[in-house]
């Protein structure tokens, strides 16, 4: 998942759809790699 | 305020800047249009959003419920992949193309742990896995990394 991230695709755990949407779109904002911390 | 007003009328959307008037090499508009950019990127991003599911959601995680219908309102569509397809298609596949990479990747993965069968199977999975994503080009997949895939595959994709 940490590769994914690094190549630009935002992945989550236990199938968080809302939680990687947010992830893009903070990647989307910095335009670095995110993290979800729950 | 009435020339936002005009805009709105005809739901355009609109932002205000600092000054209403400021010269394009200043330094005010550079700065009020890095501020906008972030938010053009996130707006436009979002816009027909495909993201890929893989996996069930685990049933103690309630609070990760979505609306498949109302993500497809906001333009966002959810391609879905079974877990157990998932894994088929690894383990039909002869290449490890990605050996090596979670090593590369993680200098502190250097252990037994990600060392011979297991570290194949974490190569044919991502190749599978980078294939799916090219193929049905989502932007972003969540996983299901709970107990279930521990238990299929002695590996989940949250510890790579």
């Amino acid at each position: 998942m940490s590769m994914m991230s690094d190549q630009g695709l935002s992945s989550a755990c236990e199938v968080d759809v809302a939680g990687v949407i947010g992830m893009h779109a903070l990647q989307l904002a910095s335009q670095t790699p995110s993290a979800l911390l729950d | 305020m009435s020339a936002c007003n005009k805009p709105r009328t005809v739901r355009n959307p609109y932002s205000l800047t600092t000054l209403p008037h400021r010269n394009l090499d200043s330094e005010i508009f550079r700065t009020t249009w890095t501020g906008f950019l972030p938010s053009a990127r996130v707006v436009k991003g979002l816009k027909k959003l495909r993201i890929g599911a893989i996996g069930a959601r685990p049933a103690a995680f309630n609070t990760v419920r979505y609306s498949e219908k109302i993500l497809e309102s906001a333009g966002i569509s959810v391609e879905t992949l079974d877990l157990s397809e998932l894994w088929e298609m690894a383990g039909s596949r002869t290449t490890t193309a990605k050996f090596g990479a979670p090593q590369g990747h993680s200098p502190s993965s250097l252990d037994e742990q990600h060392s011979g069968r297991r570290a194949r199977q974490m190569a044919k999975l991502g190749t599978v896995i980078d294939t799916w994503i090219a193929d049905t080009e989502v932007t972003s997949a969540p996983f299901s990394a709970g107990p279930r895939s521990k238990n299929i595959s002695a590996w989940s994709p949250a510890r790579s």
